[in-house]
């Protein structure tokens, strides 16, 4: 167990470029800014209480959106400002976990998600890693993202995060430290863990419990206005999603829905789906701007692919309300273990020639 | 003529044709050559057949008169192949029964073989689609296959070759296959060749593993063996020129990084022998062969590491102007533009008079305005290609609309104007595409309208300040070829790289500016389109990408016709 | 006198014999009249295990419906053409191949006009291969305007003609089940071949609208199993269903029909399907219509490989699902996969021109197919390619030349000695 140990303690050192080193030197540089990058600002050579050493990192995102994205975060790249642009990854292959220090300036700061590679491009990387949501604690503490068994031959997005307005309504500074690859022999890759009830696809829109995302736009995509940030009358909390579809058919399909998916744009290429097995059932509350829109259809699970869902449900078409009424699509008998599709609507011109706008609040499997 | 075929035994000679000629007046002379050509041909093919047989009979002489396993591998192979080429899988597998008879210490080169030849005969059968003896001998052949290389793998150290190999076809089978079996084969064929690899001195499996690894996309793995590989070369006992000649092997088969690899370590064993002159030649042939190029093969970032090596051994002198430009041109494809200026004003500064100056003064001039952001510095390039008083080459003309570009729009129009209206005085009928957009400018200007769109927003996004953000790092925005003559095709491709929100689906739009020859602008929705150019010159191509939330970047690219 | 005896004994015995010979003869005959032989017509019937598994029985003994959706028109015809009455005679070449493979029956969506020739075909698929055959009708799903379910007179007239149909193959040995409808739940969704009522329509609620036209289809096909059972009980009645849609509504009105048979396009498995039905409506199944195209609509070649994968992939999981493997579901009797041959007429049915071309424009997308999903627009699904046979204009034996893909191989392979503990990872 010693031998272990040093050896661990040996490779750990030994690691060439454990990246808070990296870090601190690229954050000098850390071009790779997104989404509102004139939100953030760094300051890398905090000195007050650091997690080890004599300085960490400071991260102030201010959610002002000043490039009109509502998010933003930060990328280690190599070469700086490498969009996959340029030769210039790494082979990481033998390591097979990262490891950082993470504290919010309060405690509460949501990070949407910390990742490791996932570069695309002439030069893209070759794994896409990531986690979260996570909530910050105002004191240290250390975070994992696992990277067992997954291809590390080219990384050259070596770590990032992203946040976002919705999680962070007024902003929020947070501070990184020790950032590391390391090679831990007992680590064993990710399996995909039986998910507890209530399993919420959207509460509100700063809720850190949501999952899935939006991504799956259908039909008559242009036709769609999406907010899941709507302060209009919501059902619970301090947000709904508010949809406008306009019925003007502007890519010709005369129908459009959304597919909530995991991960974003998964139409089935990619294994990515929760384990519900839990849930009896799915609910939702949903009103009509005027009342009557017709939704044809509201549906969880159904994606067909190389990874399909396991299994899928519907109800519709429904008539909706112009006060919050809920639904509920039943799971009994349904195998749930795999499901990439968490929710979807779709509705079409013929059934809503002047277009429908419609609300949705507290979307989760129970 | 004579037919003269190997085996001295049966010689043909021309006078003993067969007696058509005699027997047949009509049309003689016509069938008398034909039947010479038919003749020659069936000569040739019995010959050839003769002679392959023959060595087929050499070969196995050679095969059952080896003394050690060391002398089987070469006939053994040569004999595959022969049998292979005419898909004669059973006839090789009935040989190697027959071989088995006659030489017991051959016997698991026998069971190697046989298990390649059914391999080899599955995959004919599937891509023939011969589904009848694909199906009713198929589990036959697979049961010979996984037998064979399990006893050899048994019968031999895992010092030899033959043990490697068999590992490697076991492990192949089973991930065609897609089998439980995949993963331990796979394991035990990486344990293997690392051990080989420690101790042996062919290391040809090596790089065979290596090879295998990466036509089946492992990666990571074929990376980790073509470093041993290289490693082995390296540390052997090959003189340089052999060395060379692997790297150069390797990049032919298209395999970059091993040849790099190699290339490295043979510079850093001439660097220490070769007197400098030698040196210099070899660094630079070894960069133009790494440098840019629009067909074949290059790493423009490998061909800037040799560039700079020659650079710290032989001082900029070492760099006559072909190979200056061909750095700065290398530089200027991988985007480095930076780089790319500073090579390219070194070369105006050393070579006053070169064939390239125009070019690199201009390149120079577009990288300085576009690239850097500082406009100044910009007209001065410029503004040395318009002082002269004649002979205007392409990129002097180019030179005067960038002036007035610039200076339409800083809204000085009397000096656009200006430029503008020099512009079409020293065309002089050429350069049409030049002339027509300097007079779409001089349109603007008289009517009093703002620079066109597409190519104000470039402008506003390239030249000012508070625009920095927009560093051209989040498009890629390539053509192909780069280097072209005089109405070739020309494809310009962009992609556009926005981290993944998830939340929208975005619809961009392209708003391309610039020289883009005979294409009209292409639509907003075009993320690429095709052009050719009539004239000669420098052209830059200019590209705004933007999404429904605001612009995502701006990017220049540059093509050169000829 | 001994001569005499001699001669006594002698007749007596030549009585015996005579005697035991004609006793023999008559033990014969009655073996043959009791159905000893397998020419004689056999009871079909579904036999529930406990645990709700199920196993289609024919002649007492368990039978695995191993089975190809079979409409051999040749090029150049498309589906109006009579291939009973073609006197070429494709369903004996085909029965061989068939036979070969394994095959042990075929089905078809409706008979044709002629019934002497219908007959033929059945007798001869049964008597030379060994192949039983289903027969079905359309309920009238393809009439124009379209399917009037909730018209009395309607109903009446469709009735008859099934009726008829039964009244008219019900003694053929070779038959095997009756299938009613192929997809028709999906007009009651409003999907294809809308049909509506008076009291439909002034229904305001769309879900109650999916419901009413649910009760009335699936009412009126347990009617005419009702009707079809009187007069042939020795023939099980199937519901076609596309996917398990509706089925929920047919739980509480079609309980007199015997199992659902299932047209199912998820690619590589049938995901939860088994256990899903099991739930809704736990009646046994047939897969009835599936299978996999043989052209790789973004590569733009055929792909022999592709469609193999796919259908032994299948295969397997019917077999999975079968009564007697444990870890299954259970209620599964087989399936008859699309298609035997390709078909040339169905990419544009209308374009005469077209039924001689073999198309290779992708007429629908199912993006669980995903080995050419990156298709342009998707477009993956080939109609004129799902042959197991392939067909060439070519001429053999006065019908188009038929070669083998790929995947008849390895079903016949997979049929000899099915590996259900599949150790196989998930690509082809």
């Amino acid at each position: 167990m010693k031998k272990l140990l040093v050896v661990l303690a040996v490779l750990a050192l030994a690691v060439p470029g454990a990246l808070a080193q990296q870090a601190t030197q690229q954050a000098a540089t850390s071009t790779g800014w997104m989404g509102d990058y004139g939100d953030i600002k760094l300051n890398d050579q905090v000195a007050q209480k650091p997690q080890s050493g004599t300085t960490c990192m400071q991260f102030s995102y201010t959610a002002k959106k000043a490039q009109g994205q509502g998010w933003a975060g930060v990328y280690w790249q190599n070469p700086a400002n490498n969009w996959g642009t340029k030769k210039g990854g790494f082979d990481l292959t033998g390591m097979n976990k990262v490891t950082f220090w993470a504290r919010g300036e309060k405690g509460g700061e949501a990070i949407q998600k910390f990742m490791v590679g996932g570069i695309t491009g002439t030069y893209a990387d070759t794994a896409n890693i990531e986690i979260g949501p996570i909530e910050l604690t105002s004191t240290w503490k250390e975070y994992t993202i696992n990277i067992t068994g997954k291809d590390l031959s080219y990384i050259s997005g070596g770590f990032g995060w992203v946040t976002t307005a919705d999680l962070n309504p007024d902003g929020c500074t947070f501070y990184l430290d020790n950032i590391k690859y390391e090679l831990d022999p007992t680590m064993k890759p990710e399996t995909r863990k039986v998910e507890s009830m209530p399993f919420s696809v959207y509460s509100d829109r700063s809720s850190l419990k949501n999952h899935y995302i939006p991504s799956g736009w259908m039909g008559d995509y242009g036709d769609i206005k999406y907010d899941q940030a709507s302060k209009e009358n919501p059902y619970l909390g301090d947000s709904c999603i508010k949809i406008i579809y306009n019925g003007k058919a502007a890519q010709g399909a005369r129908w459009a829905g959304i597919y909530w998916q995991n991960p974003a744009n998964n139409w089935g290429t990619q294994d990515g789906g929760f384990n519900l097995s839990k849930a009896t059932k799915f609910t939702f509350w949903a009103r009509g701007q005027k009342g009557g829109e017709r939704i044809e259809e509201f549906k969880v699970g159904g994606i067909m692919g190389e990874y399909s869902d396991s299994d899928s449900a519907t109800i519709g078409p429904v008539i909706l309300n112009k006060t919050w009424t809920q639904y509920t699509i039943d799971l009994k008998g349904k195998d749930m273990s795999y499901i990439s599709g968490g929710f979807c609507w779709a509705t079409n011109i013929d059934n809503n020639p002047e277009g429908a706008t419609f609300y949705l609040d507290e979307m989760r499997y129970e | 003529m004579k037919f003269q075929i190997p085996n001295s035994k049966s010689q043909i000679s021309f006078k003993s044709q067969i007696p058509m000629i005699k027997t047949c007046k009509f049309g003689v002379s016509v069938i008398g050559i034909w039947s010479l050509l038919g003749i020659w041909c069936l000569v040739l093919g019995i010959s050839s057949v003769h002679a392959q047989e023959g060595n087929l009979a050499a070969w196995n002489k050679l095969v059952i008169e080896a003394k050690t396993s060391q002398d089987l591998y070469a006939p053994l192979e040569a004999i595959k192949e022969f049998y292979f080429k005419n898909n004669k899988y059973s006839d090789f597998v009935d040989y190697l029964k027959s071989l088995a008879q006659k030489k017991k210490s051959a016997e698991p080169f026998v069971n190697y073989y046989r298990a390649l030849a059914r391999y080899q005969h599955l995959k004919y059968l599937e891509e023939k689609q011969l589904w009848d003896e694909y199906f009713s001998q198929g589990n036959a052949y697979r049961n010979e296959l996984t037998e064979g290389c399990k006893m050899a793998i048994a019968a031999t150290t895992g010092q030899e070759p033959l043990h490697i190999y068999a590992r490697l076809l076991l492990w192949q089978f089973h991930k065609d296959q897609h089998d439980s079996f995949e993963e331990s084969a796979l394991s035990d064929l990486v344990v293997s060749a690392i051990e080989y690899s420690a101790r042996a001195k062919d290391f040809k499996p090596i790089k065979e593993v290596a090879d295998k690894f990466f036509v089946y996309k492992e990666k990571g793995r074929s990376k980790e063996f073509y470093k041993i590989y290289a490693q082995k070369l390296i540390t052997s006992q090959m003189p340089d020129t052999e060395l060379a000649k692997a790297a150069s092997k390797f990049y032919q088969e298209g395999n970059l990084d091993l040849s790099e690899n190699i290339y490295d370590a043979y510079i850093d064993r001439v660097s220490k022998t070769l007197p400098k002159e030698e040196l210099i030649r070899v660094l630079t042939e070894i960069a133009s062969i790494f440098a840019y190029k629009d067909e074949g093969p290059s790493d423009p970032f490998y061909a800037e590491k040799i560039f700079k090596k020659l650079e710290d051994k032989a001082g900029k002198e070492a760099f006559d102007q072909e190979v200056m430009y061909l750095r700065g041109f290398n530089l200027e494809k991988a985007k480095e533009y930076p780089q790319a200026k500073a090579v390219f004003d070194s070369l105006a500064l050393r070579f006053p008079k070169s064939t390239h100056l125009d070019e690199v003064i201009f390149k120079s001039g577009l990288i300085s305005a576009y690239v850097l952001r500082d406009k100044d510095k910009a007209k001065e390039y410029f503004g040395k290609l318009a002082q002269r008083e004649k002979n205007f080459t392409a990129q002097a003309v180019s030179g005067l609309y960038q002036l007035g570009l610039l200076s339409q729009w800083e809204e000085d129009s009397n000096a656009a104007r200006n430029f503008y209206n020099r512009l079409l005085d020293v065309a002089a009928g050429n350069f049409s595409d030049t002339v027509a957009l300097a007079r779409e400018r001089l349109k603007e200007i008289e009517e009093s309208k703002p620079i066109e769109y597409n190519l104000k927003t470039f402008l506003d996004l390239s030249l000012k300040k508070e625009n920095a953000g927009y560093d051209m790092s989040k498009i890629d925005l390539r053509s192909q070829p780069y280097q072209v003559k005089r109405k070739q095709r020309v494809s310009v491709d962009s992609t556009a790289h926005t981290a993944p929100t998830g939340c929208m689906h975005i619809e961009l739009q392209y708003l391309w500016s610039g020289h883009l020859g005979k294409a009209q602008t292409p639509l907003a929705s075009q993320a690429e389109f095709e052009t050719s150019y009539s004239s000669s010159g420098t052209k830059e191509i200019n590209l705004v990408v933007v999404s429904p939330t605001g612009i995502i970047d701006r990017s220049l690219d540059i093509v050169d016709i000829h | 006198m001994v001569r005499s005896t001699k001669c006594e004994v002698r007749s007596a015995m030549r009585r015996a014999g005579r005697g035991i010979l004609l006793a023999a003869c008559g033990l014969f005959f009655m073996a043959l009249l009791c159905g000893v032989s397998p020419l004689t017509k056999q009871k079909v019937f579904i036999k529930t295990l406990p645990g709700s598994r199920y196993q289609l029985m024919v002649g007492g003994r368990p039978y695995i419906v191993k089975g190809v959706c079979y409409n051999p028109v040749p090029i150049g015809k498309n589906h109006e053409y009579d291939w009973w009455s073609d006197p070429a005679k494709p369903w004996l070449v085909d029965g061989k191949l068939m036979k070969e493979m394994g095959i042990n029956t075929v089905r078809f969506y409706q008979p044709g006009q002629n019934a002497e020739a219908v007959k033929k075909v059945i007798r001869d698929l049964y008597e030379r291969f060994g192949i039983r055959t289903i027969l079905g009708n359309w309920l009238g799903f393809w009439e124009y305007p379209c399917p009037f379910y909730a018209d009395k007179s309607f109903q009446e007239k469709i009735k008859k003609e099934v009726l008829e149909m039964v009244g008219l193959y019900k003694d053929e040995p070779g038959l095997l089940m009756w299938i009613l409808g192929n997809e028709n739940n999906y007009s009651c969704l409003g999907l294809i071949n809308k049909w509506s009522s008076e009291e439909i329509d002034k229904e305001p609620d769309p879900q109650r609208q999916k419901a009413m036209r649910a009760n009335i289809y699936y009412s009126y096909v347990n009617e005419i199993a009702r009707e079809i059972k009187k007069i042939d009980p020795h023939h099980p009645v199937a519901l076609g269903n596309g996917e398990l849609i509706g089925l929920e509504f047919a739980k509480e009105v079609s309980s007199d029909i015997d199992l659902i048979a299932c047209i199912i396009y998820r690619g590589k498995t049938f995901g939860n399907l088994f256990n899903s039905l099991k739930f809704t409506f736990d009646k046994p199944v047939l897969i009835s219509e599936f299978g996999a195209d043989a052209y790789d609509a973004y590569l733009k070649k055929e792909d022999q490989n592709m469609q193999a994968f796919f259908l032994e992939s299948q295969w397997r999981m019917i077999y999975q699902n079968l009564a007697d493997y444990p870890q299954g579901a259970g209620n599964c009797i087989g399936g008859t996969m699309f298609e035997w041959t390709d078909e040339w007429w169905k990419h544009n049915e209308y374009d005469p021109a077209g039924w001689a071309l073999h198309s290779e424009d992708a007429g629908w997308s199912n993006s669980s197919y995903y080995i050419d999903i990156r298709a342009p627009k998707n477009m993956n699904m080939n109609e004129e390619w799902f042959g197991l046979v392939a067909l060439s204009k070519e001429s053999e034996d006065g019908l188009n030349k038929r070669t083998l893909r790929k995947a008849y191989y390895v079903l016949r392979e997979f049929w000899k000695k099915p590996v259900l503990n599949n150790k196989k990872k998930k690509k082809r």
